[in-house]
């Protein structure tokens, strides 16, 4: 039989998981990962600790040239996808170099929402995702007194955590009225808003941000659609992310919102497989379909892939969304299915709080059976309640141990 | 064949020496919030047991990490966090389905049971020989099979495999 060619586009978490479980399975097989990056695999999740100096740049780098030289990976660098063709069994890049495949995996990620305000060329005024940007940042912060992040979710909360860190002064404007709004519930946006208001962020809520202005150099300004101001020697954007299917145009390939997948991350063409953040796929407890923008499921995405790229069949029982980050310390983490419906007959809630030790910590439960949970201050269980999701298994949401105490109680007694 | 450590849960009595032991040899002082091995309490039921890593094979923290902090020893088969890669995110304590990594308060890295070399600390100071350190027999390994399975149904991975 001859030599299988997998071809894979994309260096990131789910790229290099599939590439490994592809040797793995197929020792024989040629393996070639395209990228549009220059550089080795690294980690994106860890721009925000390399740009207040926590880790140095190496630190961000989770595979080096000799990985790729021992799993005999071959390595298409520095170049983007311009096409690609199905039924031709080949893409097309930019240079035009075509590459053909036998099976083939898109993990191109995601790419940084822009929003639409005037005057992002300026100097100072970046995203955070690539490694490029936090080079760009690191230098704009040398002469940084005050920040603007726009945007309040993920990332936005990992940038000001990195301005502030770096003695910036930050302020965040966000359209949306509160913080975090996808993974935390109301409360929880304001318990961890207040947190950060009490240690110095200014928050911009339920405004617009509508142009920035340069003046003398490199200072600006960011006008808000009410008419305020705000000056600023940096700008982040952190307006969320979309699946990045630039290489979309007049492909037969099924794509809605990201690559559409089945369960064995199979696309409509069954050489074709999607994973990571690109990959449309379904959500576990929803039963949706949906893109997770998370590491974590971009690795374990791509492992699945890259095992079924080697002709097994293993099905990917859906993602479940989990977040951890920190904020000026405050560890928060959310599990699952945090903005249920409350009002609903069958989802119980149970809150926990001491605003004294900062900690809040919010459990939902449908039927009985745990289904998300929101932990900040206390996060140290955040496993053991994924556990109890994914297990389905039923709780007492009224036991006094599901309070500060952990849930490993519960899980070793499954165990038992 | 490498050691693991075995728990006899019939045989713990909660005195959660085990955790003072830990957390003294890792971190230098007496705290349990520090120690790496937890005793959980059942005290409706009189049940105690220690819990601590189980060292996976397929570990989803190594996997998981995005500072390919966790790397497993090839000597001792302990999952070792590289400390100075490890950047705190606690990525691991989300992922691991059994609750046994945690960012420690003194360091802000994270913490894991390392077998303290092949020559684990609980286990000596365990006074009622509830924590052994030796090679596993069929029946242990029968038992450790069995709680991977009832967890594995929940694992982040979960492979199905078609028949």
């Amino acid at each position: 039989m001859a030599k299988k060619r997998h071809v894979i586009i994309g260096n990131g978490a789910a790229g290099i998981s599939a590439a490994e479980a592809l040797r793995a399975e197929d020792p024989q097989a040629s393996i070639t990962v395209v990228s549009d990056e220059p550089h080795a695999a690294y980690s994106k999740v860890l721009l925000h600790y390399y740009i207040d100096s926590q880790i140095p740049e190496k630190g961000l780098f989770i595979r080096s040239d000799q990985f790729y030289r021992e799993l005999r990976i071959e390595t298409v660098l520095g170049a983007k996808v311009e096409a690609i063709r199905p039924d031709e069994q080949r893409i097309s890049l930019d240079d035009g170099t075509q590459i053909a495949f036998d099976t083939l995996l898109i993990a191109t990620g995601s790419l940084p929402h822009v929003p639409p305000v005037d005057g992002l060329e300026s100097a100072g005024v970046s995203t955070m995702w690539t490694l490029a940007d936090a080079r760009g940042i690191r230098r704009v912060l040398k002469n940084s007194r005050a920040g603007i992040v726009i945007g309040g979710s993920f990332v936005g909360m990992q940038a000001l955590d990195t301005l502030a860190r770096r003695g910036v002064r930050v302020s965040v404007v966000d359209v949306a009225e509160r913080i975090m709004p996808n993974i935390l519930d109301r409360q929880g946006s304001e318990v961890l808003r207040s947190f950060l208001a009490d240690r110095g962020v200014a928050f911009f809520l339920g405004v617009q941000s509508d142009r920035i202005r340069v003046s003398d150099g490199r200072k600006k300004k960011l006008a808000l659609t009410d008419g305020r101001e705000i000056s600023a020697d940096i700008c982040i954007l952190a307006a969320g992310a979309r699946p990045n299917i630039g290489f979309a145009a007049n492909t037969p390939l099924r794509i809605n919102r990201g690559v559409v997948v089945d369960e064995y991350l199979q696309s409509n063409y069954p050489n074709i497989f999607a994973a990571g953040d690109v990959a449309e796929v379904f959500d576990r407890l929803s039963g949706e379909r949906r893109v997770f923008g998370l590491w974590s499921t971009a690795v374990a995405q791509g492992a699945i892939a890259g095992m079924n790229m080697a002709g097994k069949k293993v099905a990917y029982p859906g993602g479940i969304d989990i977040n951890t980050t920190a904020v000026l310390g405050l560890p928060v983490m959310t599990i699952g299915r945090t903005n249920a419906d409350e009002s609903a007959e069958n989802i119980t809630v149970k809150i926990f709080q001491d605003p004294g030790k900062r900690i809040y910590r919010k459990f939902i439960l449908k039927d009985e059976k745990m289904v998300g949970a929101i932990l900040m201050g206390h996060v140290d269980d955040g496993g053991l309640i994924g556990s109890l999701i994914r297990s389905e298994a039923a709780c007492d949401p009224l036991q006094s141990r599901y309070s500060m105490g952990s849930f490993r109680h519960r899980l070793n007694y499954v165990i038992r | 064949m490498k050691k693991d450590i075995i728990i006899n849960p019939e045989k713990c009595v909660a005195c959660r020496t085990c955790e003072l032991a830990c957390s003294l040899a890792k971190t230098g002082e007496c705290n349990p919030a520090e120690a790496r091995i937890k005793v959980v309490m059942f005290d409706e039921e009189a049940f105690y047991t220690p819990t601590v890593c189980f060292q996976c094979q397929e570990a989803w923290c190594a996997q998981t990490c995005p500072a390919s902090a966790i790397t497993k020893d090839s000597r001792t088969g302990a999952l070792l966090v590289d400390r100075d890669k490890c950047v705190g995110c606690r990525m691991c304590t989300m992922i691991c389905p059994f609750g046994q990594v945690f960012v420690s308060r003194q360091t802000g890295k994270s913490s894991k049971c390392d077998l303290c070399s092949g020559d684990p600390i609980c286990v000596k100071f365990c006074p009622t020989g509830a924590i052994a350190f030796e090679k596993s027999d069929a029946l242990q390994q029968g038992r450790r099979k069995r709680v991977a399975k009832n967890l594995m149904r929940s694992s982040p991975l979960e492979i199905k495999e078609n028949s």
